[in-house]
């Protein structure tokens, strides 16, 4: 029998139409489960693949876009019932249509209903889970693919696609759900889902639902510009409309055929319709397109790795990675990485994005700490704030694919070298999982001195890499740079590197470019004078400090000569002065206790620094106790007369905090940077809105109290665990919905009866003072303040 | 379903209603630079946002205390006094998407101050933006001499919150607008709404019309949000 696979590309294939339209045509409800009607009415549902057989589609699309456990669960069936029984209504179709077209059964797996986190609350693992049921059941029932279809969040896609690799041998199908701006719900691009989708070598992609053929026209032509794989096209019947309380979709299967006519000459593999399409849709558009000739399928070539959002294009304009992701030589960093600070790790990703990184390298490798664990948590969070594609750099083989599978998107690796070991290792990882991988330009024998050995290096990383099917394309190659101090031709030897490698390669490019100045003064001078000249060699990616001020002049003006920067828009914007700032520049003069109960953050750290650097002999606790803690208290009494709203008591605790960062290393030194307590917080199990529990904590940590925050969603044994292990002396606990007030009276409850030392702070917006009480909690605190208050109180430290 | 791709559609927001959703009330009382924050966190939200609706006409039955909608029961006094008079209605939902949630995750993890203000900027542009769709539903269906009620969502009287589960599956609305509902009944992404809107075959004056009408008919006349 024929593989669809063996098709694919060398024939137009289609898909059938609507299966949910024909069924409601057939009197099924709003709200039912179409899915059971394939073990309560199988003819019904055998009717409707034969019909689409019949009209020449070759592929059924099994009634089972929702038979996952999570939307059965009430229905009194498993997944594998209904999966079995749908498959079943497609073979007996298939036996019945007569006609002599290739007839293939798709199994069906729609979104699961639930978005992942961090948007939602459904784990990856979760969703991996139910995919994999559906797909193993579909394998196992006789289906020739898996189409996994109206996908609008890249997670859920990347759990589908490995449930699907992982527990099957067929062949893996994806379509999106994208809106004419091109993008999916979530906010993902036509770059990022299609980074994604062909890392993880799925076997065709496209869009399906959303809107007509039309309206989706311009997103399935930039799919044709930039996929290097068979493309599927499955819109609906045009835009859904009402009528009489009905719904019904506006374009008939004439022009249907005629738009899907037009489609088909981008070059599309497999055609077929959504929402709203008939038998007749399907008939008439395989009557206008079964004789378009296919195009054959080429690799664009082009370079992309992604994120959530949207991807980045390297190889055609500089690339800035941000390198501050990195213990390496920073004991701040390294402390943070220790006390599990990932507030600092993300606050560093944020100031680098904001300072203009396309990229962020993330290295959180040190002695002491589980790496995998870390990184992974690292790679996640950042993931939840920041949506710029990460390069994922350790040397840690289980660090490395534990974060590759929870990474959201088509991430940078960084790196592999020319050792067969570490070959071995990397690219199988990349070939499961997708990703655009660093070469390092060394290999057993260490790293040659020369140019020439570097290139043969980098030519026998593309040569193995092409054996695990991972292109060129995929390779970007780090011709290392070496320490000029220590080696005088290092520089030379490393430009000439670039320039042979872009030459005779062909592939792109990066360095950390900061390596280059070790041992020297005024790094900055050497390091940015050093990246202008990779920049004219050749360089694409530069691993580089983006807060710094001279490498980011290098690469604002290298852009600007080099024509990436039309009109200079970029460079004048950035380095024309601005008025706008000036307005509302502070008086001269200031005190501290003013600048922070203005809310002033750069000038109340500016006005610390000035006083540490002016007097020697100041006492850094003198600082605290006179002018901050003050100006907090006044801030504070303020809020809770109704004089300061809440935005203004948060920029003075901003602007305290910047104060207190300063004073940090200081008292970090003479180890007097006590804190009053430890509190956990923790926005209780099943909610997940957690603003106003991260007020308190800004409030909290401001009154040097250390938060140890769980996060939210959290089960009341996680609150419980970290009371036991950290004896802790308050939980402050947060509810917003009247639903999951109940899981706040749980976890007290658990509490009360595992710890009862352990004082309860609650808040939440349906919670009143006699509700807290009832439920047993020790204090009602009506908004952040009184949390301050109260833990003063409880600590003695009014 | 309905999506917005060009124009501001929140250039009219009202500055003083995200700074009241900030927690801030009276935009006389505060500096300057917090009301062009709060100008710029709209700016934000409204450039972040992908906003999207979908709704549905149904067929309405009350008895007591139930609506039988398209054969599905709500259990709701608050509800049945509130579509009273109506032979049908819509189900709405609508969502700013789950990038500003992203947004606003950002700024809290290293500004908080700021968070606040997009907290508040995309209440005040979900509210909007609700308006807006509804202000167009009102036109099309005053056309055919028939009126929106205002929106009326579950949480809103004895109208309990599971019944978002219900009516975003009556519509389908994670397939097509990207709205679930998490396992602890909440909505995601945050910026969503669902809603029941009454539809009668005559103007009720009582009640306010669909966009503008809001809560005037809410019995909690103390609310700081109240918009009579």
């Amino acid at each position: 029998m024929k593989k669809i696979t063996d098709l694919l590309g060398k024939k137009l294939l289609f898909f059938d139409g609507a299966m949910g339209t024909m069924l409601q045509e057939s009197g099924l409800k709003a709200g039912e489960l179409p899915e059971l009607l394939n073990i309560t009415d199988p003819g019904l549902i055998t009717s409707v693949h034969k019909k689409y057989y019949d009209c020449g589609c070759n592929i059924a699309t099994v009634n089972t876009f929702g038979a996952n456990a999570c939307k059965l669960k009430d229905s009194g069936y498993s997944p594998e019932q209904i999966i079995t029984a749908a498959i079943n209504c497609a073979k007996e179709a298939r036996t019945q249509s007569a006609g002599n077209n290739d007839k293939f059964i798709a199994m069906d797996m729609g979104p699961i209903g639930r978005l992942i986190e961090p948007m939602g609350d459904l784990s990856l693992d979760e969703a991996y889970g139910l995919f994999a049921e559906m797909a193993s059941c579909g394998e196992k029932a006789g289906a020739d693919l898996i189409l996994i279809e109206t996908m609008g969040a890249t997670y859920e896609v990347k759990a589908a696609v490995l449930a699907a690799k992982e527990n099957t041998s067929l062949p893996v199908f994806v379509t999106c759900a994208f809106d004419a701006s091109g993008k999916t719900f979530t906010g993902a691009d036509c770059e990022a889902v299609a980074a994604l989708l062909e890392g993880l070598r799925v076997d065709a992609y496209g869009l399906n639902c959303g809107l007509g053929p039309d309206e989706l026209y311009p997103v399935i032509t930039r799919f044709s510009e930039i996929s290097s794989l068979p493309l599927i096209f499955n819109p609906n019947a045009g835009l859904p409309k009402q009528k009489d309380g009905a719904t019904y979709f506006d374009v008939d299967p004439e022009s249907f055929a005629k738009s899907m006519q037009m489609a088909a000459e981008l070059g599309l593999s497999v055609m077929g319709g959504c929402c709203g399409t008939t038998p007749e849709h399907i008939s008439e558009m395989i009557k206008l397109c079964v004789d378009i000739p296919p195009r054959s399928i080429s690799d664009k070539g082009i370079t992309m790795i992604s994120s959530y959002t949207h991807a980045v294009r390297i190889g055609e304009e500089p690339v800035v990675v941000g390198e501050r992701i990195n213990p390496t030589g920073k004991k701040r960093f390294k402390e943070a990485l220790k006390n599990d600070e990932i507030s600092y790790i993300l606050s560093e990703g944020i100031a680098q994005q904001d300072a203009g990184a396309q990229i962020l390298d993330v290295n959180v490798g040190m002695p002491g700490i589980d790496e995998p664990a870390m990184l992974v948590k690292s790679v996640t969070k950042l993931q939840s704030v920041i949506d710029l594609p990460l390069q994922i750099d350790t040397s840690n083989i289980a660090a490395m694919e534990q974060a590759l599978r929870r990474y959201n998107g088509k991430p940078l690796i960084n790196s592999v070298s020319g050792k067969e070991e570490s070959m071995r290792a990397v690219f199988p990882l990349v070939q499961k999982y997708g990703g655009t991988v660093v070469g390092l330009a060394l290999d057993d024998d260490g790293i040659p001195a020369t140019a020439e050995g570097r290139v043969a290096i980098a030519r026998k990383i593309i040569r193995t890499a092409n054996e695990y099917g991972i292109s060129r394309k995929d390779i970007i190659i780090d011709g290392l740079t070496l320490t000029v101090s220590a080696e005088p031709q290092s520089a030379v030897v490393t430009l000439e590197t670039l320039r042979r490698v872009k030459s005779e390669l062909g592939v792109c490019t990066t360095l950390g470019v900061s390596n280059i100045s070790f041992g020297l003064p005024k790094r900055e001078i050497i390091n940015s004078v050093f990246y202008t000249c990779a920049l004219n060699a050749g360089l694409d990616c530069a691993i580089i400090n983006p807060k710094s001020e001279a490498m980011m002049n290098a690469y604002y003006s290298y852009r600007a000569l080099c024509g990436f920067d039309p009109s200079c828009g970029e460079y004048i914007s950035r380095y024309s002065d601005k008025t706008e700032s000036v307005a509302y520049k502070p008086a001269e003069n200031i005190s501290l206790k003013s600048a922070i109960i203005s809310g002033l953050s750069d000038l109340s750290s500016s006005i610390v620094r000035e006083k540490l650097t002016s007097d020697k002999a100041l006492n850094p606790m003198d600082i605290i106790s006179n002018e901050l803690i003050p100006a907090l208290n006044e801030v504070g009494n303020g809020f809770e007369k109704g004089t300061v709203f809440l935005p203004q008591l948060l920029m003075s605790a901003e602007a305290a905090k910047a104060s207190f960062d300063v004073l940090k290393e200081v008292l970090a030194d003479s180890g007097s940077d006590e804190k009053i307590g430890k509190v956990i917080l923790a926005t209780v199990k099943d909610d997940i809105h957690d603003i106003g529990k991260n007020i308190v904590k800004v409030l909290l940590e401001n009154y040097r109290f250390e938060v140890l925050d769980l996060g939210r969603d959290v089960p009341a044994e996680t609150v419980l665990e970290n009371v036991q292990k950290y004896n802790i002396k308050a939980v402050g606990l947060s509810a917003l919905m009247t639903t999951t007030v109940v899981r706040m009276e749980e976890t007290i409850r658990l509490l009360r009866k595992e710890a009862p030392d352990v004082k309860i702070f609650v808040g939440g917006a349906v919670l009143t003072e006699d509700y807290a009480m009832k439920i047993g909690a020790d204090a009602y605190c009506r908004d952040a303040m009184a949390s301050v208050r109260y833990c003063q109180q409880l600590f003695g430290n009014e | 379903m309905h999506e917005i791709t060009g124009g501001k559609w929140y250039s009219n927001a009202d500055v003083t209603e995200v700074l009241r959703y900030s927690g801030i009330l009276g935009a006389d009382k505060c500096q300057e630079s917090i009301i062009s924050d709060a100008a710029h966190a709209v700016e934000q939200v409204g450039e972040t946002a992908l906003p999207k609706s979908i709704y549905r006409e149904c067929n309405l039955n009350i008895a007591g205390n139930i609506c039988i909608i398209d054969g599905v029961e709500f259990k709701s006094q608050s509800l049945a006094g509130h579509l009273d008079g109506c032979d049908s209605v819509l189900l709405f939902a609508a969502t700013l998407g789950s990038g500003v949630d992203m947004l606003i995750n950002r700024y809290s993890a290293f500004k908080m101050s700021y968070a606040v203000m997009l907290q508040g900027a995309a209440a005040a542009l979900t509210e909007l933006y609700c308006d807006n769709e509804c202000a167009e539903l009102e036109r099309r269906y005053e056309n055919e001499h028939r009126y929106l009620r205002p929106r009326f969502s579950p949480g809103y009287g004895d109208f309990p919150l599971e019944y978002q589960h219900t009516l975003t599956n009556l519509l389908n609305a994670y397939k097509y607008t990207g709205i679930a509902v998490s396992n602890g009944g909440q909505m995601t992404p945050m910026k969503s709404v669902s809603a029941v809107i009454g539809i009668s075959l005559t103007r009720s004056s009582a009640s306010g019309n669909c966009a503008s009408g809001k809560c005037s008919k809410c019995p909690n006349s103390g609310c700081l949000f109240r918009r009579a």
